[in-house]
């Protein structure tokens, strides 16, 4: 491109008071569901950390003043107990948090169809998950997915052995010792990370509610290992109502889809929860009442077509060093690099190959390495 | 031209040569009755054997009575010249050679005498040195002219005070009329300045004048003239070959002194063509921008903002048609062939009483109209389009017309824009068509045809297009030499398609479309030197369909949906007149009684009254039939102003006007998009009301080279629109729910300082300008900025604009443009939240920050090709750089959340050095 015309700017804008209440989550209608909650303040436009609201009590009410109080889990997380909370009735949640009281406006229950099937399609750099959805009864109109990733890598080298750092008090001991099966194992990770971006539909245009073939995610090849070995995505879907939807409609074009020539202007955002002493304070979110449906699909890297996959680990090399005691604590005392493998002559121990940690350790990179419960 | 008035020259020479007498000496007798004198001249000539020599040209049109018995020939000749100032000397060989003022001596130093019968002696007023041979013909033809006397009307008409004078000022060259070139007498102060047909009319006492034109690019004439009784005059200006370069905006070089006009600039097409453009495409809405008083939101749009007015409230006129979407390209580029355009003029403040239905401003541009007397062309390579033009006589001097086509081809030029627009394509053309055909001297008949395309995918797999197409057939009349009038009718259209068929479920068509069918009658009744008439009515009936979905595809499942149609009809009935009190004051007031009627067939929503306008709050709709009058708005529009002048260099002027519309554009991009759709006042959405106050300052320096001015401008808007957060504005059936009423106030000073003549011409403005809205709904359902006053996205407070050109030599001359201006308004975000997995942006008031502030450079060279007129093809170059020093100035400052984290970011569009080159040929 000719022209540098974008670039990161960050104006110097004032910081005025903040910290309005955000509450995030859907009610969850089902058999046996539980509902969470997640609270949050909004902060200053200079500070990115997320400061959850931990002195709460949340409740979900109905029409027929039934109410369930949340109980209060780490990191801004209100969870019910399990509940089947039937469908037909008129849901709300009503938040008492800072001395203040905060009602959700009353929403319709809506019932989720299933995620017909949930597919991908190749593209220029990577893949597009795409899903589809349709509904019979011809009521849920407005769709909103949410997906958690997750993917398997391992690391260019396997290790074999592993520093001793009791060698380092006790000259007796060996520096450097096999990796045993009690050990916790490096080779192979899984990483999971969330959505973080709005993704909703809606066939309110269409004769029929069906979602087809409707774009979830666009996996990079280029821009993460996530293709590199497997890969799997769960795909949960909720119904909105109207206004849920266009709510969701609107903060997406604030925060995702702005600062082109034709988008529209950022503006203010009114969510459906409102506090009851002051109706014109700021609260953040929506929340709807719906059943959940999900899907999951796994995706092999032998299924993907030609891709020139990011495995992260480009610029990993392997290195030898002589095996000697005070060469080992020294490059191995801080952690920064791993040994490898052992090269030995004649039986003896004579160098050990060597890696960066985030080379041969796969956690590193941020995964972990329990392997999931749902992974084949 | 030249060649023109050379064969006419000759021709005359020719004619003296053989006005041969022959006989001999004996007295003249005879009795005529209005003879004039080439008649009488030759009745001597048969009478005599002297040989007379003159330039039939220089002789006085005027008849006589005349008669004579047998009288000598000096005698004969000394009666006959009584009322002129033509004298005579007579030679030894029984040569007469008749001039004007001095004598012809007939005994000459030696060495000097010319040949006997040399008549050129005496045509020629000077010298003939070899310097130019042409441009010397060209001299003297002109010098003839103007001191020709001209006979208008009946000498033996009894004089009864005012004589009423009219004509039409055309270039001598291509038959075109000349517009606003002002016509006017020193002795008594009497002027007038021709209309865009050229034509001019004023009133005078009997008696002889000299009578000036003066217009731009034009050389300045003179005319001799006895005025008996009512006539015509018109008038051949010889264009301007040698300086083609002039920088020139305003009508004419007195005019903004005397015009009772303010707010009012013109550019000419040269002017434009001068200005650096971008990628080198001359653009004429560009050119506008660099006016005081006119901004934009940014480089991306070519959408006008006139004195705090928005983008819609703008009457742009393409020859008598409403053009609704005056760009191409994203916007980028303005919809107007500059090879067909002759000139625009901008009407920022006293906006003239026969236009209306538009707050802020009229831009009226005109084509030209074909060459009358040859077929020529011009032929324009550019980076951006390509662009023929052709044009010629059907009829010679009766029927012409004109052909211009433009269009891209290509979409390389992408590359020169921002990331957003990698991957997008588009394309785009238009067309113009203008034939002008004279029935007889008195009526004229012009139609025009213009026709506008663009197709363009930005970055998606959506289509977009638009278009324009417009005809208006326009007839000129001239009833009497005080009544003229122009009848107008026509059919403007302007829709837009977006469509996509990537997913063939959800493939779809959606279209949108205005239709309006205009007629205007237009006069203008000339009373006399205090007053002057300007009437007429204009009817308007506009078709409006708001969007119409559709399936594309077998499999498609899209409901297809239509947003009822819309129409209205818009009349006006109108009065203005121009009152000259006295030499210094002047004073035009005008009266616009405008009719709104909103008809059926349509549904009207009714809401509860003093809630906020929702879904929710729909009481009842209201059906009503087919062309049944469901809302009627309406009411007077005043249109005054004034001029003091307290010498020819220095007036004060100063203005009120008042308007309404009744069409406006939804839209809550910053830009204007191609997708905004246009929206008819119904019982829900008043028409917005606006009231200008103006004061201005005029004075020229320098023997008026030098113009300055200060303007000063108060505004009041009710109604202006404004939208709620998340509005949805297309394929809304009930879109007054996300629309807001707000009222707006702006101000602002206008300083100009120009010079339009010399080597070194340009213009300095500075413009101080603010537009602020503010919520005035009661029942809006939400409060915008707390209710406060509050910056639209234009609000740009200090802009100055300098624009210099400086000749070289005629060939050669640099133009350089240099802009600042405040940063835009734009809404900020004032604090974070985390919401489906990611942090972002929370936002409050609008546009409570600027962005940085704007500023650009650039140069532009012109070279032409040598001026030989003869030469069959003329080729000229235009080469510079836009964006001179490469500042990567700012279209807007956003903040977006990426992978769960925001990023702010900075967006410029043309953020780097772009240079030009653009090829022109004229055939």
């Amino acid at each position: 491109m000719a022209c540098g015309c974008k670039e990161k700017f960050y104006a110097d804008l004032p910081s005025p008071a903040t910290g309005f209440l955000i509450a995030e989550g859907v009610i969850n209608i089902g058999d046996k569901v539980r509902t969470e909650i997640r609270l949050a303040r909004t902060t200053a436009l200079d500070n990115p950390d997320v400061q959850f609201e931990e002195n709460a009590r949340v409740y979900i009410e109905d029409q027929q003043n039934d109410r369930i109080e949340l109980s209060h889990a780490d990191s801004g997380k209100f969870i019910s107990p399990e509940l089947s909370l039937p469908t037909g009735r008129q849901y709300r949640l009503r938040i008492i948090a800072n001395n203040k009281e905060y009602v959700s406006g009353f929403t319709e229950a809506k019932i989720s169809p299933a995620i017909d099937s949930l597919f991908w399609v190749p593209k220029d750099d990577g893949i597009e998950i795409r899903l589809m959805t349709h509904d019979t009864q011809n009521a849920s109109k407005y769709y909103s997915w949410s997906y958690i990733e997750t993917w398997q890598y391992s690391t260019p080298y396997f290790s074999t052995i592993k520093f001793d750092p009791a060698t380092i008090t006790d000259p007796i001991l060996p520096p450097i010792v096999p990796r045993l099966s009690s050990d916790p194992p490096i080779y192979t990770c899984w990483m999971t990370v969330p959505s973080s971006s709005i993704v909703i539909g809606s066939t309110v245009n269409l004769s029929e509610d069906i979602i087809y073939a409707k774009p979830v995610r666009f996996v990079s090849a280029s821009n993460s290992n996530r293709l590199v070995s497997h890969y799997s995505i769960i795909v949960k879907q909720s119904i909105l109502p109207k206004e849920g939807y266009e709510y969701l409609q609107r903060m997406q074009k604030n925060t995702e889809l702005t600062g082109s020539v034709f988008d529209s202007q950022p503006s203010e955002l009114r969510g459906n929860i409102t506090c009851v002493s002051d109706s014109s304070e700021i609260v953040v979110g929506f929340i709807s009442a719906s059943s959940i449906t999900e899907k999951r699909i796994f995706i092999k890297r032998e299924e993907l077509p030609q891709l020139n996959i990011n495995t992260l680990y480009q610029d990993c090399y392997i290195d030898e060093l002589p095996y000697i005691r005070d060469t080992m604590i020294y490059w191995f005392e801080s952690g920064s690099y791993i040994p490898v493998q052992p090269k030995e002559v004649l039986g003896r121990v004579v160098a050990v190959s060597y890696s960066y940690n985030k080379c041969v350790d796969c956690r590193k990179l941020g995964g972990s390495n329990q392997k999931p419960s749902f992974w084949p | 031209m030249k060649r023109i008035i050379n064969t006419f020259l000759t021709g005359c020479i020719l004619l003296c040569c053989n006005l041969c007498g022959q006989g001999q000496t004996k007295g003249i007798s005879g009795d005529y009755k209005q003879i004039r004198l080439p008649q009488l001249l030759k009745e001597i000539q048969k009478q005599t054997d002297y040989r007379l020599f003159y330039d039939p040209q220089k002789l006085d049109t005027l008849a006589q009575n005349i008669s004579f018995d047998n009288q000598s020939i000096e005698k004969v000749l000394t009666k006959a010249f009584a009322e002129t100032e033509l004298v005579f000397s007579i030679d030894a060989n029984k040569n007469i050679f008749i001039t004007r003022g001095q004598a012809v001596k007939t005994t000459l130093p030696q060495g000097f005498l010319p040949a006997p019968g040399r008549v050129t002696a005496a045509a020629g007023q000077r010298p003939i040195d070899d310097l130019d041979a042409e441009e010397q013909d060209a001299n003297r033809a002109r010098a003839v002219v103007d001191n020709r006397l001209y006979i208008i009307g009946d000498k033996n008409q009894p004089a009864s005070g005012n004589i009423t004078v009219t004509g039409y000022v055309r270039d001598a060259k291509s038959g075109e009329p000349v517009i606003g070139a002002s016509v006017y007498i020193d002795k008594p102060r009497v002027g007038a300045s021709t209309d865009q047909y050229g034509y001019y009319s004023f009133q005078l006492p009997r008696g002889r004048y000299i009578l000036n034109v003066q217009s731009i690019g034009m050389r300045d004439a003179r005319r001799q003239i006895q005025l008996y009784s009512e006539g015509k005059m018109n008038i051949d200006m010889e264009g301007q070959v040698l300086s083609l370069k002039r920088v020139v905006i305003s009508a004419a070089k007195v005019n903004n002194i005397r015009s009772t006009q303010m707010g009012v600039a013109k550019l000419d097409i040269k002017a434009i063509k001068q200005i650096p453009a971008v990628l080198g495409e001359v653009d004429l809405l560009r050119a506008v921008l660099t006016l005081p008083g006119v901004k934009t939101t940014g480089e991306s749009s070519t959408g006008l903002n006139v004195r705090g007015g928005s983008v819609d409230q703008n009457l742009i006129l393409f020859n008598d048609a409403t053009i609704y979407n005056p760009s191409h390209f994203f916007g980028m580029f303005s919809a107007f062939n500059p090879e067909v355009v002759k000139d625009i003029e901008l009407y920022k403040s006293s906006m003239p009483a026969r236009y209306g239905g538009r707050l802020s401003s009229v831009l009226d541009i005109k084509s030209r109209e074909g060459n009358k007397k040859k077929f020529t062309g011009s032929a324009g390579l550019g980076l951006v389009t390509s662009r023929l033009n052709i044009e010629g006589p059907l009829i010679k001097d009766r029927t012409t017309f004109m052909a211009g086509v433009r269009a891209t081809y290509s979409n390389w030029m992408m590359k020169f824009l921002p990331d957003e627009y990698e991957n997008s394509r588009a394309g785009f053309y238009d067309a113009n068509l203008n034939v002008t055909h004279e029935f007889n001297k008195k009526n004229t008949l012009f139609i025009t045809g213009y026709m506008s395309g663009d197709k363009f995918n930005l970055n998606n797999d959506t289509t977009y297009g638009y278009s324009n197409r417009n005809l208006s057939l326009k007839l000129k009349s001239i009833y009497s030499n005080k009544l003229t009038g122009v009848i107008t009718t026509g059919y403007d259209e302007y829709n837009y398609d977006i469509s996509s068929d990537n997913n063939p479920y959800n493939a779809y068509k959606l279209n949108f479309s205005i239709q309006q069918y205009y007629f205007k009658a237009n006069f203008n009744y000339y009373i006399n030197n205090k007053h002057a008439l300007d009437f007429g009515f204009n009817t308007l009936y506009y078709k409006l369909k708001p969007g119409a979905l559709r399936a594309v595809g077998e499999q498609s499942i899209v409901i297809p949906e239509t947003v009822s149609q819309e129409q209205a009809l818009e009349s006006a009935l109108y009065l203005s007149d121009k009152f000259n009190v006295n030499d210094n004051l002047s004073i035009e007031g005008g009266i616009r009684y405008v009719l709104y009627n909103y008809l059926g067939p349509q549904d009207i929503r009714q809401y509860a009254p003093g809630v906020p306008r929702t879904v929710d709050n729909i009481t009842d709709t209201i059906s009503y039939g087919k062309n049944k009058n469901i809302q009627n708005y309406g009411g007077a529009e005043f249109r005054v102003s004034a001029r003091y002048s307290f010498s020819d260099a220095f007036s004060i002027k100063a203005g009120f006007n008042s308007q309404r519309q009744f069409i406006h554009m939804l839209s809550n991009t910053a830009a204007m998009a191609p997708t905004d759709i246009w929206k008819l006042s119904d019982p829900n959405i008043k028409p917005q009301y606006g009231e200008q106050y103006s004061l201005g300052l005029y004075k020229n320096f320098k023997s008026n080279t030098i113009e300055t001015s200060v303007e000063v401008y108060y505004k009041n808007i009710r109604n202006f629109m404004d939208y709620k957060s998340g509005a949805v504005l297309i394929m809304n059936p009930h879109v007054e729910t996300d629309v807001l009423n707000t009222k707006g106030k702006a101000y602002g000073v206008e300083l100009l300082v120009k010079k339009s003549t010399g080597k070194l011409n340009g213009w300095i403005s500075y413009t101080y300008s603010r537009i602020l809205l503010k919520l005035d709904d009661p029942i809006a359902g939400e409060n915008i900025n707390q209710g406060n006053w509050y910056p639209s996205s234009y609000d740009k407070p200090h802009d100055v604009t300098a624009i210099a050109n400086y000749r070289f030599s005629h060939r050669v001359s640099v133009s350089l443009n240099s802009t600042y201006s405040t940063g835009r308004p734009i809404t900020v975000p004032v604090g974070l939240f985390y919401y489906a997995g990611s942090l972002r942006t929370l936002y409050a008031d609008r546009n409570s920050y600027r962005i940085p502030d704007y500023f650009r450079m650039d140069f532009s060279m012109n070279v032409d090709g040598n001026h030989r007129v003869k030469q069959k093809v003329h080729l000229s170059w235009t080469f510079g750089v836009y964006n001179l020093t490469g500042r990567k100035n700012p279209y807007s400052v956003y903040y977006i959340s990426e992978n769960g984290v925001v990023t702010g970011y900075k967006l410029s569009i043309f953020g780097a050095v772009i240079p030009f080159i653009n090829l022109n040929l004229k055939f």
